[in-house]
Order: structure tokens, then sequence, then C-alpha cells
């Protein structure tokens, strides 16, 4: 999901609205709070990920409308409630705003990420490679993280390159992205018909190896103690 | 830090302030957000972990001092964030989110984590009944988005966590100091001869994983590592 955007609805000018800030509405009647999003694409899928992790609902499902003579996609989004947590989701989600989010799927689980940025680096035949990178932000349970650019993630995204240049990378796989998480960046890639992910610490900092299992894998990408109930390898 | 309440004061029905919500108001003025809160004691580097996290200022006018609210004793303080853009609503929002928890520092090895208190856990040793705190880390210095709000898992491990201590093998004459929660993991914190270790336990793999101190402990505890 790309150029989103967040728009006002018509009906906002309503009395039963109160904006509370950025575009984030109060509906008071229903005791709710509300965002309307727009962008050239909605992926129905992405916008479950991110309905379920912040508990947020849909309202009418996605409609086409033209904006300033373009074509764009428009979702409204509502909490379940107007307590103060639900005010935290929405306007975590309400951060989405500028950024392109998508939903990666590595092992089979869908992580819910936002780009900061591409990286090229160099293989041993001397080919260079360019991969998108992503912040995670996956949080099933809480729905409390934003998509705004958080420290780690902007020095990581400038030069991750030069680091998994120096790395012992095969020239015979499939490079897919590099998925940030704290301090740790993994480069996702598809070897021999099974997804892999060399680990940079950046905090030590140095390689810390290739992981094959998927449950390290998950460990890694999720956070200690955050990965799912997995059996066996990914290969 | 605790009974900690959040109070409207009389500069906030001014033309410089609006109130946003939950007594979160915008200075329209200074171009920021803030939030005045009272509890019954407030400790410097607790104040000092919270504005460091969330990127927030005392203002001039309450920064900690004692005052006296409706007959009561109370110590006060203002926070505001650096601008009004929405990472600090964010922030000031999460923040808000103190008023009527319990926050303390935890020490570990005389590193302070920020936490709030999600209850209690009472468990066997050795025929008699054991009471610790149940802390949840919310440290985030990265990005300060974490909420004080009661997430999923604190909750239901808080519930269970005495119940499965109760059935575990743990060492003797170890003093227990207090339960911390991350993530899936509950580690309870014992003093050791003279040493602080953790004894870590999944909720997601239903079992006691190992006994942690040092640099390991702190990644267990923090969630993620850190140099």
């Amino acid at each position: 999901m790309k150029n989103i955007k967040s728009a006002e609805l018509p009906k906002y000018s309503g009395e039963e609205y109160e904006q509370v800030a950025f575009r984030v509405y109060h509906d008071k009647r229903r005791r709710k709070y509300c965002v309307c999003l727009t962008a050239e694409d909605m992926d129905k899928s992405i916008l479950d990920v991110l309905t379920k992790q912040y508990h947020l609902n849909l309202i009418g499902g996605i409609s086409g409308t033209m904006i300033n003579g373009k074509n764009v996609c428009t979702a409204e989004l509502e909490t379940e409630r107007d307590t103060l947590a639900d005010l935290e989701r929405i306007l975590n989600v309400a951060t989405a705003a500028g950024r392109e989010i998508t939903v990666i799927n590595v092992c089979g689980v869908d992580i819910l990420c936002v780009r900061t940025g591409s990286t090229t680096f160099r293989l041993d035949n001397g080919k260079e490679t360019s991969v998108p990178v992503y912040g995670i932000r996956r949080d099933e349970h809480a729905g409390m993280l934003g998509f705004n650019e958080r420290y780690p993630e902007i020095p990581f995204t400038a030069n991750i390159g030069e680091k998994i240049s120096a790395m012992p990378l095969p020239h015979v796989c499939k490079y897919r992205a590099v998925l940030i998480q704290n301090y740790r960046a993994c480069l996702i890639l598809e070897y021999n018909g099974g997804t892999q992910a060399l680990n940079y610490g950046f905090d030590s900092p140095k390689c810390l190896g290739v992981l094959k299992d998927k449950k390290k894998i998950m460990t890694h990408l999720l956070g200690y103690g955050n990965e799912l109930d997995f059996g066996g390898d990914c290969e | 830090m605790k009974d900690i309440k959040s109070v409207e004061l009389e500069k906030y029905s001014g033309g410089d302030y609006e109130r946003v919500a939950f007594r979160v108001f915008h200075n329209k003025a200074g171009r920021n957000y803030c939030i005045c809160i009272t509890a019954d004691e407030m400790d410097e580097m607790i104040l000092d972990d919270l504005m460091t996290q969330y990127e927030l200022n005392c203002t001039n006018d309450h920064c900690g001092e004692e005052t006296v609210i409706d007959g009561k004793k109370v110590c006060i303080a203002e926070f505001e964030t650096q601008r009004d853009t929405l990472p600090d609503l964010q922030k000031i929002m999460n923040f808000a989110s103190v008023v009527g928890r319990e926050i303390v520092d935890f020490d570990i090895d005389g590193n302070y984590l920020l936490c709030v208190r999600t209850g209690d856990a009472v468990f066997g040793q050795d025929g008699r009944l054991v009471k610790v705190p149940v802390y949840s880390v919310r440290e985030d210095l990265a990005g300060g988005m974490l909420s004080f709000c009661e997430r999923y898992p604190d909750k239901e491990f808080t519930a269970e966590i005495g119940r499965i201590i109760d059935s575990q093998f743990l060492p003797e004459d170890v003093k227990f100091r207090a339960v911390l929660l991350q993530g899936f993991r509950a580690i309870l914190i014992l003093e050791h001869k003279g040493e602080t270790t953790g004894f870590v336990y999944g909720f997601r793999e239903r079992k006691c994983l190992r006994l942690d101190k040092g640099k390991n402990l702190l990644t267990i505890v923090r969630g993620y590592p850190r140099g």
C-alpha cells in the first residue's frame, strides 16, 4: 500500500464528529474513534492484518473514488470503543500516512512492515543486488507500534548494504528483503527451495550467522519469546 | 510511583490550550502537547527515565514538588512534548497511560528497567508461601511507543505465573525479588549467592527454559539485545 493519505469525509463535519488530531475523529454518538485512509491501491490482505493488529473495524469495505482527478482507494477504519488504548491504536495506524505498508510472508507467517528504503550490496561473484529494507511492525497482542521511523531503522537502513557485502553470501539464491527488528537486521533469502536469514547484529556489531530453522528465524524477526509454535525446519 | 492521576491546571482553560483527549492538552502558543499528573511520591530517577523514553520535558510550573489537592499531600509534575507532531502526540498519549498504574524502575545489576506493576504472584517454596510483585517491562528506548495499558500477555501471565512457579524446582537459599514479564517470557528474578539470576519461563513452550544472569538476563528481560 503506497501513497497513503488520511482524508476528511463529508460526514466528519457533522455535529456528532469531533476532530481529535491529525484527521482522527471522535464519533461522540457511537463512542468510537475513526480515520479514513486513501491509497493508490489497497490490498485487502494488508488491510486485514492492519485491522486485526490494531483492533479496528473496516466500515463498508474498500471503495474507489476520484480525488483531485486521480482514482484512489478509500477505507474508513474505526476503533471498538473510545478508551485511551483505542485512541493510541488509531493514532498508530494514522502514522501509516506517507509510508509504504506491506505484509512480508516469511515461512508462512505474515509480518506487517513499513518500508524504510532499499539497499545495494555486492555478491562474491561481483554482481550487485538491490533489495528493499523494511522495519517490522508486527505487534499482534497490543497494536501499539507506530509506523514512524524509529531511531535504529534510520542508521541501519543507511549502512546495511556495506555490512551485507562483508557477509558470506551465496550467489545462487533469491534475495528478498532486509527486515529490521530492534538491533538486528535479517537478510531474507530463498535458497534450495527453503527460506534462510542472514542475521546481522548492530550492537555486536557482526554477522551472527545464517538461520535456517523456522523457529530461530521467527525468534529473531519477532523478538525473543514472540515466535510461534513451529515444528521442524523451514527448508 | 503510585496513585497516579491526571489533573487539569487552571491555565488549561485559557485560550492558548485546547483539549485533545484524556486530559492531554494542545498548547497552541507553545506548539506542543502537555499533561499534568499527581502521584503519592515522585522518584527523580523514574521521572528521568519516563522523560527520556517518551521524549518529554518537565515544565517550569510543576516538576515533582509537593502540593495539597483535596486535603491530601501529593507530588505534581507537568510534562510537555518537544513539538506538536503526530509522533509527539503518540508519545504523550502512551505516557498518559501511566494514570491509574504503579510505575517502578527495576534494578538488575545497576541497569534500571522501566516497568508497570500488573499484580502479585503467590507460590509455594519448601512448604511456605512466597509472594512477589509482577512487573511488565516497558523499556523502549529506541521508540518510546510502548504504552502502560495492559496488554494481552500481561493479564494472562500475571494470572497464572504463581501456579506455574509452584510446580518448578527452584534453587534453595534464594531471595525472590519479582517476576518480570516480557513478550512471551516470565522471568523470576532471584538473588542467589550475591548474584542476580533470572529463572526464565516460556509461555509458548510451556516450560522453564533456563537460568540466566548478566548480559543474557538483560537481553531476555529487555526483549532484545542492546550493547
